[in-house]
């Protein structure tokens, strides 16, 4: 009996040693992943093909998140995707892409906007193209102003494609057909001057189609049907231009759209090459990303590209109907 | 055995090809219009634009009536003059140009309200149409009482009084036919900047990716369309038929008309592309176009004429089978009655599945079979026609049975016709926007729709180059056609 029960508390003994040190482990188990929670929770997904593709969304059609041939995109600082497509519709999705609003443009049997700019300061610009404007909205798609009336002279628009606005709250815009310029405007929509308009190194622009600032307030526009870039100082000299048409790495076709990223690289966005091209802001070719196809990884007549607040890059896959999200 | 062999592969594959272009999309387009949700957003038919297309339609079909008498005088006296017909050959062959080519020339010089730019564009690209149909009636029909109204009148007072009474069913079709062509077309109103409602149902068709949505909208166009071509066809069918003119053997006095006509077939081709060329240099609008797309024009072109010859083998193949020839024949006019855009919706919901087909070149030559192959079975049924009645018997005598004699007779005998046959549907292929909108593919960037994208760009550089290359596509297509005029 003494035995048995000596054994019995032998037994008990290494089973309590046992159990606590099980407790132990898990208790060690669970802090060690409390210490890697945030880690984790950062970590990628991932990606869903060897080109760093992380994410996908929209699909061809009308309903929400869907799209038909998008043609614009931009994104707030929160990480707020605005897309605008050819049926006129503007949509917000999250980081993800996740459909949350739309709404529509107030008029669009002329024709619909091809480009977008949202502020930091809550206003979202629609270039509303073929009604010789730019509309302004808030994130919600309340209206809150817009600006610009149709003709060539001084306030008005034909044809605008893009907006930029500075530190200082100019807005900039740029227009085409025949009227190619680039016009600045007061943060309260007062026409201020015509900033960049006739002769560029030689030649008139041809559908400016893009613009963007980079850290130093320095202007860069996308000249699409001249396959070139060119850089503006905000006074309107220029400070350089380059790019050749061609299909081959480096040279150009079609840009129609254009990023400063925040390593001051220009990023292009080729409608012609299908594809997305760094350059150094002297116009060295840093890499490329993207063949034609339909594909996750290729692309189809791309419009436009942005950058989120988390470094990933979205990308309008227009006749593919779809926004593609990179790992730069 | 070898010639059989040919023989029963070219049938077979002009049976594949009508049932995989003409047939299989037809049927695809209902099951999967049937299987298919409501569309995202619910169709509300507009009955402002429906009107206004229609009223555009039926200015334009007018207006081309009234170009096409010149025109039709000329055809009217087509087999009695060898240069008459030599002059016909010169007034269709511009129909071969893209109409695109037109609005966009017309454009530059005309600087009118778009709704009657594109009522002119309509007129002085289509006119040789009606003129052929008119011409064929003229030919039986009237003539002796115009030349008796001659005497006493001027041409168009002639024309009036003398010939309208007897030929008003021909007009009517001519009309009816032509109003039916623009009520379904994109092309022309497109480039005179005009919304109609083609241009609603393409977005629709490229947009909703839902083939209900694309059928319900086609249905009132389809349905209009459908209607004007039956009351044709009626019409056609009780026209007279005995020669009611006093001396038909006469081989009257055009006056001016032929002239006329020369002058107008001239000036409709060649203003348009000067309008183009005014402001851009010639050489150096091609040369930037050619460097520009030099890949994609290679392409385009290979799939255009991969098109053309498929619809003209179908063409022949159904043609040689004398109990397919007519059913097919009234299948592809009905089919051919159809929007574009419905026909691309049609391929698209057939081919969907089939990534093999889908994601490559062949859904789009597919699509020009499906649109133009009315125009390759009509050119076989000609063919077939064109054999005497003799040497079919002769090959019959010689134990040929019907199908051999159709395909070894008729067909080996009109190779050229059939070869001039293919180039034109090449040409009209590489034109075509509205199908090819919804069965393009990445690898091919189609030459009409990079025209319309440079129109939206106002790119006038390369507008005027692609323009210039589209119509020196054509050319081949539109020479042979007179070289041929000009043999017979």
């Amino acid at each position: 009996m003494t035995l048995l029960a000596k054994s019995q508390v032998g037994v008990l003994r290494l089973t309590r040693e046992y159990c606590r040190a099980r407790v132990r482990m898990r208790l060690l188990a669970l802090l060690t992943l409390a210490a890697l929670l945030p880690t984790l929770a950062a970590c990628e997904p991932p990606p869903l093909t060897d080109t760093g593709v992380v994410g996908v969304f929209g699909h061809s059609g009308l309903g929400p998140g869907e799209f038909t041939y998008p043609r614009a995109i931009t994104i707030d600082a929160s990480g707020r995707v605005f897309v605008v497509d050819k049926s006129a519709r503007i949509q917000r999705f999250s980081p993800e892409g996740a459909f949350q609003l739309e709404w529509a443009m107030p008029e669009k049997q002329a024709g619909k906007p091809v480009g977008l700019y949202a502020h930091t300061d809550g206003r979202l610009f629609v270039a509303d193209t073929h009604y010789h404007r730019v509309i302004v909205f808030d994130f919600d798609g309340h209206e809150l102003a817009r600006f610009g009336t149709p003709g060539q002279g001084d306030g008005e628009f034909e044809l605008p494609t893009d907006v930029a606005v500075d530190a200082h709250g100019f807005i900039y815009v740029s227009e085409y057909n025949g009227n190619d310029r680039i016009t600045q405007w007061t943060s309260d929509y007062k026409f201020v001057q015509s900033l960049i308009d006739g002769d560029v190194a030689g030649q008139p622009m041809r559908r400016p189609a893009a613009m963007d600032l980079d850290a130093d307030q320095t202007l860069w526009v996308a000249d699409a049907c001249n396959h070139r870039i060119l850089h503006f100082d905000l006074t309107g000299k220029l400070l350089g231009h380059w790019g050749t048409m061609g299909v081959d790495a480096g040279q150009l076709r079609y840009p129609y759209d254009l990023v400063c990223t925040r390593d001051r690289k220009i990023l292009l966005c080729e409608f012609g090459n299908n594809r997305l091209q760094w350059f150094d802001p002297s116009g060295n070719l840093q890499r490329t990303w993207g063949s034609l196809g339909r594909r996750l990884g290729e692309l189809w007549a791309p419009w436009g590209a942005a950058i989120g607040p988390n470094g990933r890059l979205y990308i309008v896959d227009s006749l593919n109907d779809r926004v593609q999200i990179v790992k730069p | 055995m070898s010639a059989r062999l040919i023989q029963a592969a070219g049938v077979g594959a002009g049976i594949v090809l009508f049932v995989a272009a003409m047939v299989w999309p037809a049927i695809a387009l209902g099951l999967r219009a049937a299987q298919a949700g409501m569309p995202a957003v619910p169709y509300h038919f507009p009955p402002g634009l429906f009107l206004r297309t229609t009223l555009l339609a039926a200015g334009g079909a007018l207006a081309a009536l009234v170009f096409s008498l010149p025109g039709a005088f000329v055809a009217a006296r087509v087999g009695r003059r060898r240069r008459d017909g030599l002059l016909l050959a010169l007034i269709i062959a511009p129909l071969l140009f893209p109409a695109m080519v037109y609005a966009f020339g017309w454009d530059r010089v005309l600087k009118v309200p778009g709704e009657l730019r594109c009522i002119w564009v309509w007129a002085t690209w289509s006119w040789p149409v009606p003129a052929l149909i008119l011409g064929a009636g003229w030919r039986r029909l009237g003539r002796g009482r115009y030349e008796a109204a001659l005497l006493s009148a001027r041409p168009p007072r002639a024309f009036v009084h003398g010939v309208f009474p007897i030929l008003w069913r021909h007009v009517l079709v001519a009309w009816l036919v032509l109003f039916a062509f623009y009520l379904g077309d994109y092309t022309a109103p497109h480039g005179c900047g005009l919304l109609v409602y083609a241009t609603e149902l393409l977005l629709a068709a490229e947009s909703a990716h839902n083939p209900r949505a694309a059928l319900v909208e086609s249905l009132p166009v389809a349905a209009l369309i459908l209607v004007a071509l039956l009351v044709a066809l009626l019409v056609w069918r009780n026209r007279p038929l005995v020669d009611t003119s006093d001396d038909p053997g006469s081989a009257g006095r055009g006056g001016a008309a032929p002239w006329v006509a020369a002058a107008l077939a001239t000036l409709c081709v060649a203003v348009p592309i000067a309008g183009l060329l005014r402001t851009v240099p010639l050489v150096a609008s091609v040369r930037e176009t050619l460097a520009t797309y030099s890949g994609e024009i290679g392409a385009s072109v290979g799939v255009a004429a991969a098109g053309g010859i498929a619809t003209m083998l179908m063409g022949a193949a159904l043609a040689a089978l004398p109990r397919m020839r007519g059913v097919a024949l009234a299948w592809a006019l009905v089919w051919a009655a159809l929007p574009g855009a419905l026909i691309g919706s049609a391929v698209v919901a057939a081919y969907l599945p089939v990534p093999l087909v889908y994601d490559h070149w062949g859904i789009m030559a597919i699509g020009y079979v499906a649109r133009f192959g009315w125009i390759g079975i009509a050119i076989g049924v000609l063919a077939q026609a064109g054999v005497g009645r003799a040497q079919r018997d002769a090959a019959r005598a010689d134990g040929a049975g019907a199908v051999t004699v159709a395909w070894r007779v008729a067909l080996a005998g009109n190779l050229p016709t059939l070869g001039v046959g293919a180039l034109v549907i090449a040409a009209l292929c590489l034109s075509e926007a509205a199908t090819t909108a919804l069965v393009r593919v990445p690898a091919v960037y189609p030459l009409s729709l990079i025209l319309i994208e440079s129109f939206h760009r106002f790119e006038d550089t390369i507008m005027a180059g692609m323009s210039v290359l589209l119509v020196g596509a054509a050319l081949p297509g539109a020479l042979l056609v007179i070289v041929a005029a000009r043999r017979e």
